[in-house]
């Protein structure tokens, strides 16, 4: 075969090469994904009654080696049917501080299934379905409902389920719903639970993982593909979950949107009159391209530019140090103020940020937002650990990540550790240091693991224990290990989970097979064991404590000094002792952290000037990093500068009042 | 006179400043960390050291307000003593008298001024929210924003010249020897509105250079990095300087009032 001969059959065969190399080329698209859940859906949104009619067509595949007799579905808007459903008791109907005005019916929301028929038997099962509620014993919940098969789906098999549903839609102050014309519309249709064999997230027997809509809870799905038909009216700009494939105008005043999105676990989208949209691209150094959406309140429309620089500082992060973002297009929906209970919340290739008119530059919110919800699209949907049961994968592995791109992004942020959040008239705070403080400044740190069911952990803690204390605790693991080990893990934790679903022990086995790998005997959590079980004991299963002290410095008149360090909580970690003497030179010491109190000598004859416990502040999750520190003769400058602040405040505050008399 | 109220001032506010002074020394316990407070802010050392020792400096804050309501009382009385010096000229004496003196009244003009003040606030709330709300449904965030900023501005205007008037009101009871508060204040809005350029006017004006020099500090604020000691010690005497400066301008609205009034 000559070289010419070569380039032409390359020519030839060129446009398959590209149809079977890009991920989402329709049917040709090779499976990035089990693509267990596949859907076909078409709605209408009737703007007035709040109302959506939909039919959908399942295709579920059974991949497990049950036979399965059953089939769970959630159908989560009848969490918002009346004050009764579990979500309501739970939540008290309030949400992120959105409350549902439950004086006016049309407030609430609900979905109902009309029809379902197995298409290959022709079987009617909506006679048998049943509510099951497997979390509580709330006999007026009804947002799990089982359907049972005549005729058990044996493995490798596939069961095709033509559904008709009608849903309406409740007033936003949870994720989903309407606000006068604005729609987000999740959580809408009747969605397949997740069916686990034996072994999977350490199940010992199979069976269905539906959970009921709780007040924290979100979600957990199988990977599919998803082609969605939405007849909206004309004037309402529609964004969705995946590509766009085609628009057709309809005679009665509609038009009609489809959509493709394959591979995700998913689907929202959302529709409005009054939007403005602004299209960019994102351009990675491996040559991936992902084109951005952003649907803008017009009033917000002079944002857009942060959204979208904070959504390609993100991008370019999770690209270099996590993993590629797989999918063509990110849209994220700016929803108005009078629908933020939409407000930041992540969907497969859609996500919700949240900004209001006239914020200065100095309160990143929208940025911040931005960055969180992206973030989602690793950590809840290419890696779809169970949000119902271990909500801390998702949310506290992504509030660190939101943490690490605010403060050391670089362009086109360029913010800093110390500024990254809000940095006003001299008011400065960093991304990672107010999870920190989420977490370190409760009035018990110790109230609870991350680890749990959301609903069962202690109430009102939700937020702290699975983003805050999460992060700390994260940041802490990267202290320990140095953040290119740090990276390894994340980015093997990646590789091998992505498209599947992660639990606890799944990134506990990356971390305990990539650390002693790449650090062996020769760091200090060695001395804890062979492998780090002894810190996700403490940090992710236990509610123990980190507060290290350094008590007190003595330099005794024969030269040799020594330092006291204590130990305050009830967390052991391996810490690291940093000691200035008066020639100046500075010596590292190491103690495992095991002890109460460890006594430091220190060698040679010099007098000590300060001595810092945890000076890299590696131990992130220390309480009070404060007290880590101690100097012989420490200056009094700072409490000079706020008390001089403090009397000036104060005179200020006298003239003013003077005025009055 | 004007370093006598400048000293009060001064004198009222350091015992608390002193004590946070030492407690703030007292409760880092030697600590490194307070150091990076230095040049700009740290949130981590800053919360954590809320977090520990709050209970040792809510206690102070809350002294601070006492200081700042004993600040108001002598306020009350120092006004006659300075009003005193417009007729007569600075001496201690006469000075210590008058204020004794027009206490009582001076007290009282207080109280009116908080019964007109204190409705204005609530009227300004009431119907800035009754405007918001009704519409919420039909303007924008900046249209809604606007009317809070129409709102605030016309209390701010309002409330400005209910302070012009009880300045006028001040200088009438001093200058007719009257005790009843609420007719010299009736008098002196009465005075005000027909003579609303040249008494509004100036107590605009002397407002508008307080909030130019509020401005200057900050931007000096932001010039002057407190690194050490020394540079804290610069900033807090730029701080005085610009305590001094609302002094004279409190004094100087007074005087302009009493001139007026003489006229």
């Amino acid at each position: 075969m000559n070289l010419r001969s070569s380039f032409f059959r390359l020519l030839l065969w060129w446009p398959f090469i590209l149809v079977l190399s890009s991920p989402f080329s329709g049917a040709f698209a090779l499976p990035l994904s089990p693509r267990i859940a596949n859907y076909t859906i078409d709605v209408r949104l009737n703007t007035d009654t709040k109302r959506l009619d939909g039919r959908q067509t399942l295709t579920w595949r059974n991949t497990s080696p049950d036979v399965v007799t059953e089939l769970h579905f959630h159908l989560y808007l009848n969490a918002f049917r009346d004050k009764k459903s579990t979500f309501m008791r739970e939540s008290g109907g309030q949400l992120r501080g959105d409350e549902l005005d439950d004086s006016k019916p049309e407030n609430f929301g609900w979905t109902r299934l009309t029809a379902l028929s197995n298409r290959q038997t022709g079987e009617n099962l909506l006679a048998g379905v049943q509510f099951i509620r497997p979390d509580d014993a709330n006999a007026t919940d009804y947002t799990v409902l089982r359907v049972p098969l005549k005729q058990g789906l044996k493995p490798g098999e596939t069961v095709v389920l033509d559904m008709a549903f009608q849903a309406k839609l409740p007033r936003i102050f949870a994720r989903t719903g309407f606000s006068r014309d604005f729609f987000l519309v999740g959580q809408w249709f009747p969605k397949i639970g997740v069916y686990e064999p034996a072994g999977m997230r350490g199940r010992a027997t199979g069976g269905w993982n539906c959970h009921q809509f709780h007040a924290h809870s979100e979600f957990y799905a199988d990977y599919g593909t998803y082609a969605v038909s939405l007849t909206v009216p004309q004037k309402m700009v529609v964004g969705a979950t995946g590509q766009r494939t085609a628009e057709t105008p309809n005679r009665d005043g509609t038009k009609t949107l489809r959509y493709r999105a394959d591979d995700v676990i998913d689907f929202a989208w959302t529709a409005a009159p009054q939007t403005q949209v602004v299209n960019d691209v994102w351009q990675g150094k491996t040559g991936n391209r992902v084109q951005i959406q952003l649907l803008m309140q017009p009033e917000h429309a002079n944002q857009a530019t942060r959204h979208a620089n904070a959504l390609k500082a993100a991008l370019t992060y999770f690209d270099k140090q996590v993993g590629t973002y797989p999918y063509p297009i990110i849209t994220v929906v700016d929803p108005p103020v009078h629908a933020s209970g939409a407000a930041g919340m992540e969907y497969p290739m859609f996500i919700t940020a949240g900004t209001s008119w006239g914020l200065p530059n100095g309160a990143r919110f929208p940025e911040l937002v931005t960055v969180h919800e992206f973030g989602h699209q690793y950590f809840m949907q290419l890696l779809a650990s169970n949000e119902f049961e271990e909500a801390w994968l998702d949310e506290g592995f992504n509030q660190y990540y939101e943490g690490r791109i605010m403060d050391e992004a670089g362009p086109p942020l360029g913010y800093s550790a110390r500024n990254s959040q809000i940095d006003l008239w001299g008011f400065r705070m960093g991304d990672l240091e107010t999870s920190r403080s989420g977490y370190a400044h409760l009035d018990n740190p110790g109230i609870g693991p991350s680890y749990g069911n959301v609903w069962q952990l202690p109430n009102g803690y939700y937020g702290e224990l699975t983003y805050s204390k999460t992060a700390t605790w994260l940041r802490t693991l990267e202290g320990l290990v140095g953040r290119r080990v740090m990276d390894e893990i994340m980015q093997t934790y990646f590789l091998r989970w992505r498209f599947r679903h992660p639990n606890a022990q799944s990134f506990i086995n990356v971390v305990n097979e990539v650390v002693p790998q790449r650090l062996g005997q020769t760091w200090p959590g060695a001395a804890y064991g062979p492998n780090l079980n002894w810190f996700f004991d403490q940090v992710l299963f236990g509610d123990r404590v980190c507060d290290y002290k350094l008590a007190r410095i003595w330099n005794y008149a024969d030269g040799t000094a020594a330092v006291r360090v204590d130990r305050l909580g009830d967390m052991q970690l391996p810490i690291e002792l940093l000691v200035r003497t008066s020639t100046g030179r500075e010596q590292t010491f190491y103690w495992d952290g095991k002890a109460k109190t460890h006594m430091f000598s220190i060698p040679g004859k010099s007098r000590i000037v300060w001595a810092h416990a945890d000076p890299k502040q590696k131990l992130y999750m220390d309480i009070d990093l404060n007290n880590n520190s101690r100097a012989v003769s420490p200056s009094s400058a700072p409490a000079g500068k706020y008390a001089g602040k403090f009397l000036f405040w104060l005179q200020n505050t006298m003239q003013w009042l003077a005025w009055l008399v | 006179m004007l370093l006598l109220l400048y000293g009060i001032t001064l004198l009222l506010s350091l015992p608390v400043t002193l004590s946070l002074f030492g407690a703030i020394n007292t409760e880092t316990e030697r600590s490194l960390a307070p150091l990076n407070l230095l040049n700009g802010f740290d949130y981590t050392v800053f919360s954590d050291f809320m977090n520990r020792h709050d209970g040792a400096i809510w206690p102070l804050l809350r002294a601070g307000w006492y200081s700042v309501l004993v600040y108001l009382i002598t306020a009350i009385w120092t006004t006659g003593g300075v009003l005193n010096s417009f007729a007569t000229g600075y001496r201690a004496v006469s000075f210590w008298q008058a204020g004794t003196y027009y206490f009582g009244r001076n007290a009282r003009l207080f109280g009116v001024t908080l019964l007109f003040a204190i409705p204005l606030l609530v009227v300004a709330i009431l119907i800035g929210s009754l405007l918001v709300i009704a519409v919420e449904d039909t303007l924008t965030e900046r249209g809604i924003a606007l009317i809070g900023f129409a709102v605030l501005a016309i209390f701010g205007l309002l409330l400005t010249l209910l302070l012009c008037v009880a300045n006028y009101a001040r200088v009438m009871l001093f200058r007719t020897d009257d005790a009843v508060a609420f007719r010299a204040f009736g008098i002196a809005g009465r005075f005000v509105l027909t003579n609303l350029r040249a008494t509004f006017g100036p107590y605009l004006l002397i407002i508008a250079v307080g909030s130019a020099l509020f401005g200057l500090y900050f931007l000096l604020e932001a010039l002057l990095p407190t690194r050490n000691w020394f540079l804290i010690l610069l900033l807090t005497l730029v701080q005085q300087a610009f305590i001094f400066g609302q002094i004279i301008l409190k004094v100087w609205a007074l005087r302009v009032a009493f001139e007026q009034v003489k006229r």
